[in-house]
């Protein structure tokens, strides 16, 4: 019998955090979006900085902003390995604003090849949870409540 | 036998140590209670990570073994040592110490030490191996990315073989009384030769997302890391564990060494009391006499 769902479970330095039953995954891979559906051949990617969708077994759509990381993709189950997840409605946008801002600004200070490749990160990490944020509340709320 | 005065300074310091360790007691207490949480997130996450590296181990074909897999018969080898950064924690960081000495002396190779935590630095800087990296107070800033990061050096050396095998010696959490000393080869990453020599059956190997080589160089990495941060989790966990039962015993060793002093202070006391007594009945006695 073909299965229909399969365990999204994400693990992280806090544990595992995730693991639920979903139809659908879609991941930021390094070479592009990919979707996952139950029955995937294992699969061993590698994520960028970006945005993950999942359709839930109850309808329910919820976006994650995942900060890079790993995927193990098996027939039943995805597992994302991060350093960090957000939910888009728990993203804290003031934060999110105040690092790009930052970030710009270390990028425009000449300085050391090391501090830059932190200050890359730093902006993109910003900028996809501004834009995480923006398509789950529409870019004319930015504040939630 | 000490003076009544002499004894009774004694008492009063006693006390003031017992207050000491009893704070310092407290306050291990706490950070014990947070650093067994973190062990635990981070056993979790490493024991899932090792499910996909032994999952990896099984399915990759041996077209592409990467290099983390591999003996790469360097001359040289290293060694990384996690201690604490502070004493007063009983034995804790001496049996990492003393097994890292032993440990290096045995070798025949030549091996150069990565140390985390500052009392193996302060220990192992006046001896004769050669520290490669030290990060002393390592635990007050460590997260993954931190880890990542100071690992660059010695997987760079890895990678251009300057290094060949590496070795981590540390203290695992069991209970606040209890860590197991742990000395264990970290690179090249043993699962892949013991999963392939009893292997059963054949899986098929997984899709790679970018190429094979590129996932699998900085999956292991990764891996890596993540052993290194679970590791230093163990050893942090371990160390306020010792530290909380140094200084409870420390405590209650001033609390016996009180009631001792106190018996020694009431006898004597009574020794001055009674001897000034035999010495007014015996100047009234004279007297009378």
């Amino acid at each position: 019998m073909k299965n229909d769902t399969l365990t999204f479970k994400v693990v992280t330095p806090e544990g595992t955090i995730i693991n639920e039953l979903v139809t659908f995954v879609k991941l930021p891979g390094i070479t592009g979006e990919m979707g996952i559906l139950p029955e995937h051949s294992p699969l061993l990617a590698e994520l960028d900085i970006g945005k993950i969708r999942v359709h839930k077994a109850n309808g329910d759509m919820v976006r994650f902003f995942v900060s890079e990381g790993f995927a193990q993709v098996m027939p039943d189950e995805v597992m994302v390995m991060t350093e960090s997840l957000e939910r888009a409605e728990d993203i804290d946008i003031e934060k999110a604003k105040k690092e790009k801002k930052e970030a710009l600004e270390e990028l425009n200070i000449e300085d050391k090849k090391e501090d830059k490749r932190k200050a890359r990160k730093k902006l993109r990490r910003s900028a996809a949870r501004i834009y995480i944020h923006s398509i789950h509340f529409g870019p004319s709320h930015p504040h939630h409540h | 036998m000490a003076s009544v005065r002499e004894l009774k300074q004694r008492i009063l310091s006693v006390k003031e140590t017992k207050k000491i360790t009893q704070a310092m007691k407290m306050v291990a207490a706490a950070k014990f209670k947070r650093a067994t949480i973190e062990v635990q997130k981070s056993r979790d996450l490493y024991k899932n990570i090792q499910s996909v590296l032994n999952n990896l181990c099984a399915r990759i074909e041996p077209d592409l073994i990467p290099s983390f897999f591999k003996d790469n018969k360097s001359e040289k080898q290293a060694l990384i040592i996690i201690a604490g950064d502070r004493g007063l924690c009983g034995g804790f960081n001496a049996a990492v110490i003393k097994e890292a000495e032993r440990f290096l002396k045995e070798q025949k190779k030549p091996t150069e030490i990565y140390i985390f935590g500052n009392k193996a630095h302060l220990y192992f800087k006046s001896k004769q191996w050669e520290i490669a990296k030290a990060y002393p107070y390592f635990m007050e800033i460590m997260d993954m990315e931190e880890v990542h990061d100071a690992l660059i050096p010695l997987v760079s050396r890895y990678y251009q073989k300057e290094v060949g095998r590496v070795w981590l010696i540390s203290n695992k959490f069991k209970t606040a009384l209890t860590s197991e000393l742990i000395n264990t080869q970290v690179l090249p990453v043993k699962n892949y030769e013991v999963i392939n020599e009893e292997k059963k059956e054949i899986k098929s190997d997984y899709i790679y997302d970018p190429a094979k080589a590129d996932v699998l160089k900085s999956f292991l990495e990764y891996y890596f890391t993540v052993q290194i941060f679970t590791a230093l989790n163990e050893s942090s966990a371990g160390e306020e564990g010792a530290r909380m039962t140094a200084m409870d015993s420390a405590t209650d060793n001033a609390e016996d060494m009180i009631k001792g002093l106190s018996i020694k202070y009431n006898q004597s006391r009574q020794a001055v009391i009674t001897k000034e007594l035999s010495e007014i009945v015996g100047g009234a006695e004279a007297l009378v006499n």
